[in-house]
């Protein structure tokens, strides 16, 4: 049975900032440009909204974790003099930007809220992005830091290399999916790299980082913030745009045993659960939709989501990806607007306004035709794992 | 150069020091639940199989298989850079399904293409480069690379 509350709330409008490397302009300013667009995209003002949730933590070692600096935190907002009464807010731990859409979801259900604006700043902090500073560390890191082993890349390269070698798949195969990114991010205005094509023979050539992970499997760090603004389906359809419904939303709750990073099996394993409840919760299956917008912070996650979604075997995801099969005009266009890797590092923020416009014709030259449902998975998987199912409003 | 590098240096705390005092006898030991025999690493106050409060550290025999590596050539340790590029890698230890543990093969550079999948490893405690901690480390084991 599919989830009581299927369809009920929606998301009515989005706004992007612009979208860049590193920059002298404060982080404050490409989040007020982002909240502006939003609710002008819905033909609202900012103090109509009166609830607030983001992911706000800065995802690098040495954050300072100060307001319009590298991170946009509800109370960014809250203090912010264009915002009316705000009534409900929440700040999302874990589940990425995901779990905002979650929070805002249950609150508009809950009727705590009218109007909820979610949102993801992004910041590229000056130096090395994530590199280890301190000399003495604690808790957990005990057990991994003394052995150079401190960043997400290199876990990911851990559970890479293991699919790899278990499934007898090769790196190489990994360019299908790279490029296809970068051809649908050339159609997209809100991509960082909007202008730059990329080449097979580029990206084989690419420098490893730890491999087999190589640089054009990692996402481009950006500055930017992309908000959008949702409420009950009712109340959207009296607004600017048409609403994307929300046909499910959750995050991954997988039990595991203490563990220093994250092993190939535990994606897999936490992905599956809980891509079987966005599925029954909305009532659709993996062949029914029209794109998935999948994360690709690194780009292995995207192949753990597809085999986790079911939307091909496990094992299989290397293989299914080439021969055109992911691409704008395949059976499954995966990451239509260029994905983390060729968009920017939003996390996930990219692909859920991507679904949003997919599925009320608004995605411009990357329009997939009449597209009706679409899913975004969020992390990966079992690092942040969340996602929702958008589905176009009949009506 | 290897023995200019400065790894980041545990800071054990009463949760930890049992492995900690544990390497520093060259001996390899495990967090175990008294209760119901669990094994968990890294370390918890509590034993997340059963909510155990009765932990000790068990000496484990150092047989493991090896489940995944990473040659690492991004700087992300900068007082490390000195040993890029490095191999970092994950086993499971004979004691128990999903027991994992790190290491690296800083220092045995040369076995970091003799690496498979399921392959014997085996723990060893080198000699610490100069100011660095003592740390167990995980290398094929001899039979495993003839």
């Amino acid at each position: 049975m599919s989830w009581q509350h299927r369809g009920k709330v929606a998301v009515a409008g989005i706004g992007f900032s612009a979208i860049e490397r590193r920059t002298s302009r404060p982080l404050g300013a490409f989040a007020l440009e982002a909240a502006e667009a939003a609710v002008q995209d819905c033909g609202l003002r900012l103090a109509d909204i009166d609830g607030l949730a983001t992911y706000p933590s800065a995802p690098f070692l040495g954050a300072r974790n100060r307001d319009g600096e590298d991170i946009i935190s509800v109370e960014f907002f809250l203090s912010h003099r264009r915002m009316g009464e705000i009534s409900w807010y929440a700040q999302a731990g874990e589940g990425l930007v995901c779990a905002s859409v979650r929070d805002a979801t249950n609150a508009l259900i809950a009727g705590a809220c009218r109007y909820a604006m979610v949102w993801r700043a992004m910041y590229v902090p000056p130096g090395t992005y994530g590199a280890q500073k301190q000399r003495d560390v604690m808790g957990d890191a005990e057990f991994s830091a003394p052995y150079g082993c401190v960043s997400p890349l290199q876990w990911h390269a851990l559970a890479y290399r293991r699919y790899l070698e278990t499934y007898g798949a090769r790196r190489e195969s990994m360019a299908a999916l790279v490029l296809s990114a970068r051809a649908n991010a050339n159609r997209n205005d809100h991509a960082i790299f909007r202008d730059r094509p990329l080449t097979e023979a580029e990206y084989q050539a690419a420098r490893m980082i730890s491999d087999p992970l190589c640089l054009l499997d990692c996402d481009v760090p950006v500055t930017a913030c992309v908000a959008m603004v949702m409420t009950t389906t009712e109340r959207a359809r009296d607004l600017r745009q048409k609403p994307a419904l929300v046909a499910a939303v959750g995050h991954q709750t997988a039990r595991r045993q203490p563990i220093v990073h994250y092993t190939l099996h535990d994606h897999i394993e936490s992905g599956k659960p809980f891509a079987d409840r966005l599925w029954s919760d909305a009532g659709l299956g993996p062949r029914d939709m029209s794109a998935a917008e999948l994360y690709d912070g690194f780009a292995p996650s995207t192949w753990y989501w597809l085999e986790a979604g079911g939307f091909c075997g496990r094992g299989e995801a290397h293989a299914f990806t080439q021969d055109g099969r992911i691409t704008l005009t395949g059976t499954l266009p995966v990451n239509t607007f260029g994905g983390s890797l060729s968009q920017g590092r939003l996390h996930g923020m990219g692909h859920l306004a991507e679904a949003v416009l997919q599925v009320t014709d608004r995605a411009g030259e990357r329009q997939i035709p009449d597209a009706s449902a679409v899913v975004v998975m969020d992390g990966s998987p079992m690092l942040r794992g969340s996602g929702a199912v958008f589905v176009r409003d009949d009506q | 150069m290897t023995d200019e590098i400065a790894r980041p240096r545990p800071r054990p705390d009463a949760v930890s020091e049992g492995f900690w005092n544990a390497v520093g006898q060259g001996v390899l030991a495990i967090q175990r639940c008294t209760q119901c025999g669990n094994y968990q690493h890294p370390p918890r106050p509590v034993c997340c199989g059963c909510g155990g409060g009765e932990l000790s550290y068990e000496r484990v025999s150092g047989d493991a298989t090896l489940v995944s590596w990473t040659t690492t050539h991004h700087n992300v340790v900068p007082a490390m850079a000195g040993a890029l590029p490095f191999t970092c890698l994950v086993v499971e230890l004979a004691e128990q399904r999903g027991l994992y543990m790190m290491s690296d093969l800083i220092g045995r550079t040369s076995l970091a293409g003799a690496l498979r999948l399921g392959m014997p490893m085996r723990v060893v405690f080198p000699e610490p480069e100069a100011d660095n901690p003592r740390l167990p480390q995980f290398a094929p084991a001899p039979e495993a690379v003839r």
